[in-house]
């Protein structure tokens, strides 16, 4: 009877799985020459464009670093000096203190030697209660808020009511900014007015040198789990290249992203959201379509933050299942665009795009392998339909990171060794044993902290759908 | 053909086109390798030309030349490295040769070209030598789309101090939303002095005059400016606030009474220039009004007016101690530690 019953379900669920796997890969190849179209073309801008022009330009807008610090006692000055150290003159950092328990403010305080000035600004977007601001007195440009904890959003919100400039951009405490990469990063926002968001290329800084907070020679991760991430990056990279070339990127590492400020304000700045800079984007999409505005928000190729990976298995689970609770935050916040036409190709494609293939992704690779694991067990196996669905998932994701690497290659060659280049043809192969099915159950998990947290998601979304 | 044959093909596949990637990305590094280098032999030998002729003193000849036809990108960077660090007559006298001969056939030519590659060539050909036979292909790459290609074609015009150019760049800072027309106001900031006084004559055309006192605002310029005083007074918020920043930056004989004037003017920004115009010529001006500007409801012109009796001297700094008003005492305080 049981056996019975698992080849009817083999008879219907066989297909399914490569039908599912397969429809995904044929969307990635998509996106992927796509996205090679344009990294190419980059290429040839780079080639023509003269960055040092743009440096001794005296009408440049002034950009604002926004980095919201909590209990970031060891990063936090690396990523201030190094922000500092960038040869764009025109740039202010505002460093909001999101009231941590450690050291940070302590450290920010002597170091910066911060003296206390009236708020000078209002509050345009509500936030936790502003203890004191701070200026530097080694470096004016450096504003400090020290605030009450609110979570990041919260801190982003505080630090766009303190900026003046019209772009901000939002960096991580422990991330790591190259000067070449910035400049061009800043380029589509003078060039094309219509931009109203900007993204890049994040790396893994781990095996990297940096001295005096500069990254003097960019290495590939030495260590599995960093190897691993640094492979996903690249991979993820390529996917938001193809999707910048139809204006249809719905996430910007929250590592590293240049906004509008006047837009973040209008569309009523940060949400209490895990995957803040996902839901923001989106929020944008969502503003800008429903109110027939046109606008850009780009994915630049150019390698432009580094930033640090966890290096222990629990500190990427606790990232991955809060990425992907995040994710399905963003996607529920934001339901309505769900194959609504009114929201044109993003409302059509691009958001279900995300609902199907990025966010249940996990939950149907973990039926696919306990459904596996079940017919082996009894006996039922289809060796036909397993062979399939390895070259269909595994085979591809070897052939597409592959494909990545050679972009790289020919554009950027951020890794120049041979050592570097073998050691990721290496862990590319290797990731697909063990660390894959590893990140399938973290972002299950964020399934179930999406599922226990349900009540104020949806409190959030009544909140948000009234802003505009 | 069975299942598993199929299962073979594909594995077949999948390994054959990763061995394909993998091969490219070893043959580019090849190719790479080479490309780089050659290119870097043709810019070195060029590079020693120029640099012996500069040193000799000795205009071009075509005969001791050592570069080929057809070494366009490399002669075109070479020349542009020199020309940042060159200028003068005995610079112009090498390049401006090399340039007619090797470069600008080539650039006329690709000023038509479908490729924006050749087009941006083409436009930073231009850039290094315009000549008025060039005015048409100059003015038409400035309407191309490709932001790499109009930027130069506008430097090439400005170089050029073309009246069509100017006025052309001036239309783009008006009608360029965002960022973009920073580039087209660097261009004309960095403008020879008959094309700014073309570019001011522009100005006199309304449309333009915003445009033209946004360049005006961030290059000095010794004569007097002729809408300035009428723009000072004018309704538009945007047009005194440039006009403010024109003058502190261009000083007039009244121009202390106009500032003090604009320390009441009802926008913020307006007011904060004012302020910064008086740290300049705080020790001649009547200190009251900054004290009065001490307690305006912005922090910016607090600090601004603080900041400009501090540089007022004696009076000034005694001035400051004076103040009893919490605002006021902030400003000072602020002044004292961040100057």
């Amino acid at each position: 009877m049981m056996r019975h019953l698992i080849l009817m379900i083999a008879h219907w669920t066989n297909p399914f799985f490569l039908w599912y796997f397969t429809s995904i890969n044929v969307i990635y190849t998509v996106f992927m020459i796509i996205g090679a179209f344009g990294i190419l073309s980059r290429r040839k801008e780079l080639a023509a464009e003269d960055l040092t022009e743009l440096l001794s330009s005296e009408s440049m807008p002034e950009f604002t670093f926004v980095i919201p610090v909590y209990n970031e006692s060891e990063n936090v000055l690396n990523t201030i000096f190094n922000l500092l150290n960038l040869t764009y003159r025109y740039k202010k950092l505002v460093i909001i203190n999101d009231g941590s328990i450690d050291k940070t403010f302590d450290i920010l305080l002597k170091s910066l030697e911060l003296i206390k000035i009236p708020q000078y600004f209002e509050n345009r977007l509500p936030t936790q209660k502003i203890r004191a601001v701070y200026q530097s007195k080694l470096h004016p440009e450096i504003i400090v808020l020290d605030k009450d904890h609110g979570g990041k959003f919260d801190a982003q919100n505080a630090g766009v009511n303190a900026l003046r400039s019209e772009y901000f951009i939002s960096v991580d405490a422990d991330t790591f900014i190259e000067d070449a990469g910035f400049e061009a990063l800043i380029r589509p926002i003078l060039t094309s007015p219509e931009t109203i968001a900007v993204g890049a290329g994040v790396r893994i800084v781990n095996s990297c040198t940096i001295e005096y907070h500069r990254i003097t020679t960019a290495r590939f991760p030495q260590k599995f789990l960093p190897a691993f991430q640094e492979i996903e990056y690249l991979r993820s990279f390529m996917l938001r290249q193809g999707l910048s070339s139809i204006n249809g990127v719905f996430v910007i590492a929250g590592a590293f992203g240049v906004f509008s400020r006047h837009l973040i304000l209008q569309v009523g700045g940060y949400c209490n959201s895990v995957s803040e800079d996902m839901e923001i984007i989106i929020r944008l999409h969502h503003y800008m379509k429903k109110f027939r505005l046109p606008y850009k928000i780009e994915y630049l190729p150019d390698p432009v933050a580094w930033t640090i990976g966890p290096s222990t298995l629990k500190s990427l689970g606790k990232q991955r299942s809060s990425w992907h609770f995040g994710i399905l935050e963003s996607l529920w916040h934001h339901k309505r665009l769900f194959f609504n036409p009114f929201y044109g190709f993003f409302g059509l494609f691009i958001f279900p795009f995300a609902v199907i293939c990025e966010a249940f992704e996990p939950v149907v690779e973990c039926i696919a392998w306990i459904y596996v694991l079940i017919t082996l067990s009894l006996g039922l196996l289809n060796v036909h339909f397993l062979l399939l669905l390895l070259m269909v998932s595994f085979g591809y994701t070897i052939i597409y990171a592959i494909f990545c690497l050679l972009l790289e290659e020919l554009s950027f060659r951020r890794y120049p060794s041979m050592r570097n280049l073998l050691a990721l043809l290496g862990s590319n192969l290797v990731e697909n044993i063990g660390y894959r099915q590893i990140t399938v159950y973290w972002r299950l998990r964020g399934f179930w902290r999406f599922f226990k947290e349900i009540g104020r998601i949806r409190k959030e979304s009544k909140r948000l759908n009234k802003l505009y | 053909m069975n299942k598993y044959q199929i299962l073979i093909w594909i594995f077949i596949a999948e390994a054959v086109l990763s061995f394909f990637l993998i091969t490219m990305v070893a043959l580019h590094r090849l190719f790479y390798f080479f490309v780089h280098r050659i290119s870097n032999q043709r810019k070195k030998r060029l590079s020693g030309y120029f640099f012996k002729c500069i040193e000799e003193n000795r205009a071009f000849d075509a005969k001791s030349y050592p570069g080929r036809r057809r070494w366009t990108k490399e002669l075109l960077e070479v020349l542009e490295s020199f020309n940042d660090r060159f200028h003068g007559n005995e610079w112009e006298a090498i390049k401006r040769p090399v340039a007619e001969e090797y470069l600008l056939p080539t650039a006329r030519k690709w000023a038509r070209s479908i490729f924006w590659k050749k087009r941006n060539q083409a436009a930073r050909s231009f850039v290094l030598c315009p000549t008025i036979e060039d005015e048409k292909n100059i003015l038409r790459l400035m309407d191309d789309r490709t932001f790499l290609v109009h930027h130069k074609a506008t430097i090439a015009a400005i170089e050029l101090e073309s009246q069509a150019g100017i006025r052309k760049a001036l239309v783009a800072i008006r009608c360029k939303a965002g960022s973009s027309r920073v580039f087209y106001r660097d261009a004309l900031i960095g403008a020879s002095h008959a094309a700014a006084e073309k570019m001011i004559a522009a100005g006199n055309e309304p449309a333009l005059r915003l445009a033209c006192l946004d360049v005006l605002s961030g290059k000095s310029w010794a004569l007097p400016i002729p809408f300035l005083k009428t723009d000072l007074r004018s309704k538009n918020t945007a047009l005194r606030r440039l006009a403010i920043r024109t003058l502190v930056r261009n000083p007039v004989a009244d121009c202390i009474e106009i500032l003090i004037d604009a320390l009441k003017d009802q926008d913020e920004e307006v007011r904060c220039d004012a302020a910064k115009g008086l740290q300049i010529y705080s020790p001649l001006a009547n200190l009251d009004c900054l004290i009065e500007a001490l307690h305006d409801p912005s922090w910016f012109v607090r600090i601004e007016a603080a900041r400009a009796l501090k540089l007022a001297g004696a009076t000034g700094k005694a001035l400051l101690k004076k103040q009893t008003d919490s605002q006021a005492v902030e400003a000072v305080r602020y002044i004292e530690v961040f100057g």
